[in-house]
């Protein structure tokens, strides 16, 4: 079944199911068919990152990748390949803001890796190439599992924290800050804020955190409210990717991982956030090795029909609950750049 | 399994799909004064029954800590109700993962001899969850959370009292993902962390006397490579839970047990 070139291709799946190795093998596939396409991976294993000629450590850079690296023609079009990089995103995406926000001591600490707003983060970095328009496909490796739906999310989050509620608070701590800063306009300030409550909660706040913290606190949320456009800008990207005209979302799943339940129930939880097509990519399968085995022995019988089972239940589901399907086979016996050759090749059937 | 697990607080992690719930509820079994609890799957219970678990929700976390440094519930309430609270929370989920973890200390402490068996979620949520410990200590630098986040740090290292259980599947890249993690652990002072490495067919044929000769071509070349891997990465052949056919559970804690004995 052919897919047909969206702008967005989108991987998603539990950790180790191969999500990046396919997400590669698709941006390589659109490359090899003449496209301008972008990758851009989460965290790719070592001897990919190799392949992919991007250094181990992430700069946020796009780099060019070269096809010859996995024994492909040089094709007609382009690949650049992408480490995500909170810091790197911000930075592109604020430059006015991008030093004071890592100079504050909460948010510097929140822009790490693993800090915990990596979410938020791919969605201002795809957005950012998204505007560029220097690319006809975007390829991304979505963070595992959960973290998709976090991915999801982030759009609505953002919205959330720029509501009308939040701004109208955003002012009070303002004038709470000023207020502390400037000692004659103190009592007047403190006064407003307190009969609004901030006050109030910033007093509890300072006397669980510290008021080291409350005073950074509110540096940090004055930073994000004057960065806002940016995020709201984000905000448009979830209406394309929502649009199936411009996206094909591809849910990854292994038939090593015991994962039809959650697998659904992340297709399931992810599908009031958008309604592009949805592919099922069922990789590492055995099961045209698995039909041809005829065992003798019972307990080898009983291996061969749960692993038979399995691949035929993820099939069966995937018929029933998605667009289209495709079965990579396992390649565990070639080398790393010929694993993604071969798989390369799958596409194009 | 290397020895008994009797540490009050244990995690069990890993990618996805490698079987980590199923595995913790199946440790879970094995003791009387287990308690399960999902923080993976928040709220949710699984089909199967895990035995004695607990259902704890971010939101009552975080009112009875604040219940309990305030001394009161009213002005905990309120401050759960502002906008600007619910707004950090939806934006930071390292604070949450906090508010976790100091419930987890906190109930251990006021439950002496009970074991909590923590499905914990997949490895790059499992790091965010442990960086969260230093990220606060640093933010914080002083006041009341400040002084539990290192009570929780303290109990989380201490290796007689946490233990770190990295499940992952006989693949190359599997295990080396969980070195990482493991080490990634280590890093942060947690030292006590096990690999064990599920859906083995190398242990499932020595369980059922399966020869060699007996397997076909491509299962035979899985075999191999995965006692390729035990020699690589040094894995003793306790660690090994075998490929399960049937009755996920008892399987499971058959072999734990038989592995302790």
């Amino acid at each position: 079944m052919p897919i047909t070139n969206n702008h967005f291709e989108i991987f998603c799946g539990t950790g180790g199911v191969g999500k990046t190795t396919l997400a590669t093998t698709r941006a390589l596939y659109l490359q090899q068919q003449g496209f301008k396409t972008l990758l851009i991976t989460i965290d790719p294993a070592k001897r990919l990152k190799q392949l992919l000629g991007i250094p181990s450590m992430s700069t946020g850079e796009a780099y060019q990748v070269d096809p010859k690296s996995f024994s492909l023609p040089k094709g007609k079009g382009k690949l650049d390949a992408l480490l995500m990089s909170e810091r790197a995103a911000f930075q592109r995406v604020l430059p006015e803001y991008g030093q004071a926000f890592l100079e504050n001591r909460i948010l510097g600490s929140l822009l790490r890796p693993y800090g915990g707003m990596n979410e938020i983060f791919a969605l201002l970095e795809l957005n950012y190439f998204h505007q560029s328009g220097k690319y006809d496909v975007i390829v991304l490796d979505t963070p595992p599992g959960d973290h998709f739906i976090d991915f999801l999310q982030a759009a609505e989050k953002i919205h959330q924290f720029f509501d009308s509620k939040f701004i109208d608070l955003f002012n009070s701590l303002q004038n709470y800050l000023q207020g502390k800063k400037s000692k004659e306009k103190k009592r007047g300030f403190v006064k407003k804020v307190l009969s609004q409550g901030i006050g109030k909660l910033m007093h509890y706040l300072g006397q669980v955190t510290g008021e080291q913290f409350v005073e950074e606190f509110v540096e940090a949320i004055s930073l994000f409210y004057h960065s806002k456009s940016a995020f709201i800008d984000a905000l448009a990207l979830q209406n394309v990717l929502k649009d199936g005209k411009k996206t094909n979302w591809y849910l990854t799943t292994s038939v090593e991982h015991q994962k039809i339940k959650e697998a659904y129930a992340l297709q399931r939880n992810s599908a009031r956030y958008f309604s592009g097509k949805q592919h099922l990519l069922i990789n590492q399968s055995l099961l045209s090795e698995l039909n041809l085995w005829q065992p003798s022995d019972i307990p080898l019988q009983k291996l061969q029909e749960t692993m038979r089972n399995k691949e035929n239940e993820l099939i069966q589901y995937a018929e029933n609950c998605f667009e289209s399907m495709m079965v990579f086979p396992s390649v565990t016996h070639f080398p790393p750049d010929e694993q993604i050759k071969h798989l390369v090749t799958c596409w194009e059937k | 399994m290397p020895g008994v697990i009797n540490q009050p607080l244990v995690f069990v992690t890993g990618k996805g799909g490698v079987g980590k719930t199923c595995f913790a509820e199946s440790l879970t079994h094995l003791n009387p004064n287990a308690v399960f609890f999902s923080l993976s799957h928040q709220g949710q219970v699984s089909a199967i029954d895990p035995g004695s678990s607990v259902d704890w929700d971010l939101e009552s976390c975080t009112t009875d800590y604040i219940t309990q440094k305030f001394k009161s519930e009213t002005i905990a309430k309120w401050i759960m109700k502002t906008p600007l609270f619910s707004a950090i929370f939806r934006m930071i989920p390292s604070l949450s993962y906090l508010t976790f973890l100091g419930k987890f200390v906190h109930y251990l402490e006021h439950h002496p001899g009970a074991q909590l068996i923590i499905d914990a979620p997949a490895s790059g949520h499992a790091i965010t969850m442990i960086e969260s410990i230093d990220l606060f200590s640093y933010i914080f630098q002083e006041g009341l959370l400040f002084k539990d986040t290192n009570r929780i740090k303290s109990f989380l290292t201490d290796p007689l009292k946490t233990k770190f259980i990295v499940l992952t599947l006989p693949t190359d890249m599997a295990i080396q993902e969980g070195l990482d993690l493991k080490n990634e652990f280590a890093s942060k002072g947690l030292e006590n962390t096990d690999i064990i490495v599920n859906q083995s067919l190398h242990k499932y044929c020595d369980r059922n006397k399966i020869q060699d000769k007996e397997l076909p071509h491509f299962l035979l070349e899985r075999v191999r490579v995965e006692r390729e891997l035990l020699t690589t990465y040094n894995l003793n052949e306790a660690r090994l839970i075998s490929y399960q056919t049937e009755n996920l559970h008892q399987s499971i804690i058959e072999e734990v047990i038989d592995a302790n004995n």
